[in-house]
């Protein structure tokens, strides 16, 4: 088994803790209604290697999301968002392909394939998730508002959460 | 099938997406309240817009059954209008005389309904079996020939015009012994053709084509038309005449229903024993 193969496997388990046990009780909001929460979750499926085969993606997508669904007592909301982002992850990749190509080493991590590229990378992906979740949640189109601002306050939170740790680890693969 | 296989294999991944995220939906609406509850309410509203358009739909099919329902409705009310009422009087025309028996009677009507522009027209008037009507009984008016009695009910007859394609009369020209059929073929309602005449037959644009009564629906002379062209049918020597009738269908208003008081005794002559 490969580094990125055991890397993963630990995050599965490191990400699934830290979210349902610690970034659980991170959220905040007003009138009753909650407007920022963290996910740092989705960071699982944005840092699979690169030749990870789709379909695995998407079910490592919906094991975990379930996992996380078992302790937020939601059933199917965060695996929904998940599974959404893991099968939009290729065509987010496809688009953000760098000039050259991705090479057979490259990870989709800020240390591989630099900076810039890893924060459009995270920021659109986690962005597609939170909408997505969020749209679930409410389960209808009808308060869009409520829907956008609680995905931009999310999206800030995790964004900073999710670039801290990368800062932090700065993982290889 | 090796198609669809490949067509999985390859879309495999949009496949599973789509069946987990299904998977997904299912467990959101079934153990979520907040979510089931929006599902169920757009559930309701969604369908009872389905219901309300499919409720329309199927009033427009039952238009026809309420319009039915409508016009009898209606002629139950027309019914107890004064003018809705029937006049039971009666007036027979009878000649009396010692040396003449009465052979026909006619019953004096009204055409009180025409069936709409078309060919095979036929009327209603307003005598019927109670009256003595009886089926094909002849009717005329003071121009000529204007049908026959196909159906009679218990206060009005049905009257087929002579240009109704199942109409025959045995008609002649006025003063002349020939004699043939009369039939329409459809087309002019203010023509027929007249058929069977002999090709020697003296006959002259403009002469008077009346009835026989060798068919006896018609007493004998009573006027239909007047003969406007004559063709020859080669075949077996005889005259097709082209007649203009002297009836206007659409315009009748009168009708005489022809009563054959002696029709039993011709019928036992038609019918032996």
């Amino acid at each position: 088994m490969d580094k990125a193969a055991t890397n993963s496997i630990i995050r599965f388990f490191l990400l699934w803790f830290l979210q349902v046990f610690i970034l659980k009780q991170v959220i905040w909001g007003w009138d009753g209604v909650i407007y920022l929460q963290i996910f740092l979750y989705p960071l699982f499926i944005l840092l699979l290697p690169l030749n990870t085969p789709r379909g695995l993606t998407i079910l490592l997508a919906f094991v975990l999301g379930l996992a996380i669904d078992w302790l937020y007592e939601s059933p199917g909301l965060h695996a929904g968002a998940l599974v959404f982002t893991a099968y939009t992850r290729a065509f987010v990749l496809r688009i953000l392909t760098p000039r050259e190509g991705y090479s057979n080493k490259d990870h989709p991590t800020k240390k591989s394939l630099g900076q810039t590229w890893f924060f459009q990378y995270a920021a659109t992906l986690i962005f597609i998730h939170l909408f997505v979740y969020f749209s679930l949640e409410a389960f209808t189109f009808v308060y869009f508002k409520s829907i956008l601002l609680k995905v931009l306050f999310s999206w800030l939170g995790s964004m900073f959460f999710l670039l801290a740790s990368i800062y932090a680890i700065n993982p290889e693969a | 099938m090796s198609s669809l296989l490949q067509l999985f294999t390859r879309q495999g991944a949009f496949f599973l997406f789509a069946t987990l995220e299904v998977v997904c939906l299912y467990l959101i609406i079934t153990y979520n309240t907040p979510q089931q509850e929006v599902a169920a309410s757009t559930w309701t509203m969604y369908s009872g817009k389905f219901m309300e358009r499919a409720s329309k739909a199927q009033d427009y099919l039952k238009l026809e059954q309420l319009n039915d329902q409508l016009r009898e409705e209606n002629a139950s009310l027309l019914a107890k209008m004064p003018n809705a009422f029937y006049i039971e009087a009666l007036n027979n025309d009878t000649i009396q005389d010692d040396s003449l028996r009465q052979r026909y009677n006619y019953i004096a009507g009204e055409i009180i309904n025409k069936s709409p522009l078309s060919a095979n027209i036929t009327y209603v008037v307003n005598r019927g079996h109670i009256h003595g009507v009886e089926p094909h009984s002849g009717v005329i008016n003071g121009k000529g020939v204007v049908g026959i009695v196909i159906q009679v009910a218990q206060r009005h007859c049905r009257v087929m015009s002579i240009t109704h394609r199942s109409v025959r009369i045995s008609a002649g020209l006025r003063n002349k012994d020939f004699f043939g059929s009369l039939r329409w073929n459809g087309g002019d309602t203010r023509k027929a053709m007249l058929y069977a005449i002999p090709e020697y037959a003296d006959v002259a644009i403009g002469d008077t084509i009346e009835t026989t009564g060798y068919s006896n629906i018609f007493p004998t002379g009573v006027p239909i038309g007047s003969v406007s062209r004559k063709d020859v049918n080669e075949g077996d020597n005889t005259l097709e005449l082209e007649i203009e009738l002297f009836n206007n269908l659409y315009q009748v208003k009168d009708a005489y229903i022809v009563r054959d008081l002696m029709k039993d005794d011709l019928d036992q002559l038609d019918n032996p024993e």
